[in-house]
């Protein structure tokens, strides 16, 4: 009895920690993403730095990349007096700009409101930005089609851009890039985020995207330049700056989530399980596949290996090396007829083999 | 993470097992083997506009699947019948 109450316990706590986990995975700094549960009240806190000397007031700008959700969210402001708030309607993106500030050290926090209906995770992702009053940069986005062909299952997009966009004291900005999958919206996962802290001059960026097989997906690429010393140079977008290519990778299956009852151990039990057999990453399946790779070639498998595909190079419709075999009127005259109805003789032949086989099988 | 754990246990299995034989080169098969498999090749699509190799190759790997099948159920069986109390 004690025993069935230790597993309990320990199995409770497992839950806690997993469902905790999930509730509050939150991003912090100026750009980054979160995912949220469902009906659970969450947020994103993000310090915003004091106004330096040279810009005395900030504005500032937050973008929304979230999934399904079709409720509000609140976004909420303090400069660690009077707490000031405001809705955000809808989905998807969002583009808000905050109120002209002259002193203090902000925060921002992006709360999901508690009565929105909607199943399974979110995934939020959020640019919140600020500069002098001279703001100017602008996101650069484009929305391109592109058909995943059937065995794929992971779509890497690569972007590559030019421009001016190191500052003028030689450090350079911090970019971000998003996909967002216009297609499926039903899928929670519509928006990814690639690399974030490139530098450099004309930056290829390689997102993977675990993506349905033989789909025609729409995307829509943006590029956002963040750091609060971003000049007035622009990005700029080549011909042709996004293609993709398309790799045959082993794709991890979406976490399903189910939304449990306060008492409702049993969906939390479940959940748990889920939890425990969800793969989290591809490394140890990529590792064991390079690894078998590499065996594959060295002796004494490679040998066998090589044989084998030494083997399935042999083209049976290949140019015959005796010539009598190339005349046709012969092929069709005596050999053919006599090829097929050799066919039908070895069918039957192995019919009757099977037959007697399975009449005699001892099992 | 249970899965991965599994993937990461057999993963550490092989690469421990399959040591020695990472430390060989790679195998590289000589340009006479693949001249010789070219030849036969010839050979063997002459030999093929009288005898249906094709349907041959059918046969076998069907019949070779289905031996296959039965021994693996007899072997799935003699496992079984080591369990005490099972006859």
């Amino acid at each position: 009895m004690k025993k069935i109450l230790k597993i309990f316990i320990l199995i409770i706590a497992v839950f806690f920690t997993i469902n905790n986990s999930f509730a509050y995975d939150s991003g912090y700094g100026t750009q980054g993403y979160a995912t949220l549960s469902s009906g659970v009240l969450s947020s994103i806190c993000s310090a915003m730095p004091n106004p330096s000397a040279s810009s005395p007031s900030l504005n500032w700008q937050i973008e929304f990349y979230s999934g399904t959700y079709s409720g509000s969210h609140s976004l909420i402001y303090s400069n660690g007096g009077a707490v000031n708030h405001t809705c955000i309607s809808t989905g998807g993106i969002d583009s808000y700009t905050l109120p002209t500030v002259s002193a203090g050290n902000y925060f921002l926090v992006i709360q999901y409101g508690n009565n929105h209906n909607d199943t399974g995770f979110q995934q939020v992702y959020f640019i919140l930005s600020y500069s002098g009053t001279t703001w100017t940069q602008t996101p650069i986005s484009e929305t391109i089609s592109h058909t995943t062909p059937a065995n794929s299952s992971t779509v890497s997009a690569y972007v590559n851009f030019t421009g001016t966009y190191n500052n003028l004291n030689g450090t350079y900005d911090t970019v971000i890039m998003l996909m967002e999958d216009l297609t499926h919206t039903s899928n929670p996962t519509i928006v990814f985020v690639c690399d974030t802290a490139k530098t450099g001059a004309n930056i290829a960026y390689n997102c993977n995207y675990n993506a349905i097989v033989n789909t025609n997906y729409h995307y829509k690429a943006i590029l956002w330049a963040s750091n609060q010393s971003f000049p007035s140079g622009t990005l700029e977008d080549t011909s042709g700056w996004i293609s993709f290519t398309t790799n045959d990778t082993y794709s991890i299956p979406q976490l399903g989530g189910n939304n449990c009852g306060t008492f409702d151990v049993g969906c939390y039990v479940v959940n748990g399980i889920k939890y425990l057999f969800y793969p989290g990453d591809l490394t140890s399946f990529d590792k064991l596949n390079e690894l078998l790779d590499t065996i594959k070639n060295k002796p004494p498998i490679g040998y066998i290996s090589g044989i084998i595909t030494a083997l399935g190079s042999i083209d049976l419709n290949a140019t015959p090396t005796l010539t009598f075999a190339q005349f046709t009127p012969l092929n069709n005259l005596i050999f053919n007829p006599l090829r097929t109805g050799l066919s039908w003789v070895l069918w039957v032949a192995f019919a009757f083999v099977i037959f007697k086989r399975f009449q005699h099988l001892q099992i | 993470m249970i899965v991965s754990a599994i993937i990461t246990l057999i993963y550490g299995i092989v690469f421990v097992v399959t040591y020695p034989l990472r430390s060989l080169t790679d195998v590289t098969m000589s340009s006479s083997f693949s001249s010789s498999i070219t030849t036969a090749n010839g050979y063997i699509s002459s030999f093929n506009n009288f005898v249906p190799l094709d349907t041959i190759g059918q046969i076998l790997t069907l019949f070779l699947a289905i031996e296959g099948a039965v021994l693996t159920y007899k072997l799935i069986m003699w496992l079984i019948r080591r369990i005490p109390t099972q006859s």
